[in-house]
């Protein structure tokens, strides 16, 4: 028999019997069953879908709809005037970063740096007594 | 002896919590469908373009309700639709577009009146062939083939001397499509209109999204 029912002493300290060495192989049995059910069941699952970057189109989307339907965004893309767009998103839009851009048929990406980055286009042509098509992009990350 | 055996029976619990986590993971996975994740995610996206379509469409009509005249109205959503399909193309989306717009001056009673149609052919191919047909007179305009991105323009002439609906209709073929529109011109004494019948189409990954409509605006 390998293992004896005492517990070894060396020096001052007391180090495990066979029922500590039972213990620590039945709790390692323990893990291992865990670890392989948990890989056996969820590792072919893939990945698994983010909502994060959808939601904040959504909700970047309806807030310009929103500026849009209380005949506020028009005149401000008409302006270039994107803090006062950014100002009124920021109301809308919480617990994200974003930045705003007016252009025509080019826009500059901003200079942000992540892997979250999402943005959302939104058409304007113009308001009611001028022609100016120009898109506004909001970059939320 | 007891003292033994309550140190056997700590080390077996371990492999019974096992169990139960194991059995706890089991329930788990069984709970956590992907397929209507990815189904609601997809859903979510496809939501999205459709908001993206229905903001396009509605700012292409609103081009044409700004300043409204003949000229205005037409130029105005011709440079529109370039612009959306300009917007589109930077985000690898296919937006393809057919517009054919019609336009008179005040129509007085019993006089010939020229109803100025132009169109612009944004499908993405070449139209092979156009003809227009005027129900006023049944005759029929051959506009040959249409270059992609090209504009294009006829007219009629008509006179009437009471309020009447007309019917064009559009046939053209390119390499993919054959297609027929009806479209109806209100006439009204005393009044000038502008007509737009728009065919758009978007094409993503996702979805396909299509509408065809007409607008008709009072000139005057």
């Amino acid at each position: 028999m390998i293992c004896q029912k005492k517990k070894m002493i060396i020096g001052s300290k007391r180090i495990f019997g066979c029922k500590g060495i039972l213990q620590i192989l039945e709790a390692a049995i323990a893990i291992i069953a865990i670890l392989t059910v948990f890989l056996f069941l969820f590792s072919g699952m893939g990945e698994f879908p983010q909502f994060e970057s959808v939601n904040w189109k959504l909700k970047g989307f309806y807030a310009l709809q929103s500026l849009d339907n209380n005949n506020e965004l028009r005149n401000f893309v008409i302006s270039n005037d994107t803090t006062s767009i950014k100002n009124e998103l920021l109301s809308y839009v919480t617990q994200v970063n974003i930045e705003v851009v007016v252009c025509e048929t080019v826009c500059n990406k901003p200079d942000v740096e992540s892997e979250k980055l999402v943005s959302v286009n939104y058409l304007i042509a113009g308001n009611s007594t001028q022609y100016a098509a120009r898109q506004v992009v909001i970059y939320m990350w | 002896m007891k003292k033994e055996n309550e140190k056997m029976s700590k080390g077996q619990m371990f492999i019974i919590l096992a169990l139960v986590i194991a059995v706890v993971l089991v329930l788990i996975k069984n709970s956590i469908n992907i397929t209507t994740l990815l189904e609601n995610r997809r859903f979510m996206e496809s939501g999205m373009e459709r908001l993206e379509f229905d903001n396009v469409k509605k700012e292409i009509i609103m081009s044409m309700k700004i300043s409204p005249s003949q000229t205005n109205s037409s130029n105005n959503s011709i440079n529109m639709m370039n612009f959306v399909k300009s917007s589109f193309s930077s985000r690898s989306v296919d937006f393809s577009l057919l517009t054919v717009e019609f336009s008179y001056p005040t129509v007085v009673s019993g006089v010939s009146t020229r109803l100025n149609i132009t169109g612009v052919n944004l499908l993405g191919e070449d139209i092979l062939s156009m003809n227009i047909t005027f129900s006023y007179d049944s005759s029929t305009k051959n506009l040959g083939s249409i270059k992609d991105t090209s504009k294009f323009d006829t007219y009629f002439d008509f006179s009437t001397t009471s309020d009447q609906n007309y019917t064009l209709t559009v046939s053209y073929s390119t390499p993919s499509i054959n297609s027929t529109e009806s479209i109806t011109i209100p006439v009204v004494i005393g009044k000038s209109k502008f007509i737009a019948f728009v065919d758009m189409k978007t094409v993503s990954i996702r979805q396909t999204l299509r509408d065809k409509f007409t607008e008709t605006f009072d000139l005057s």
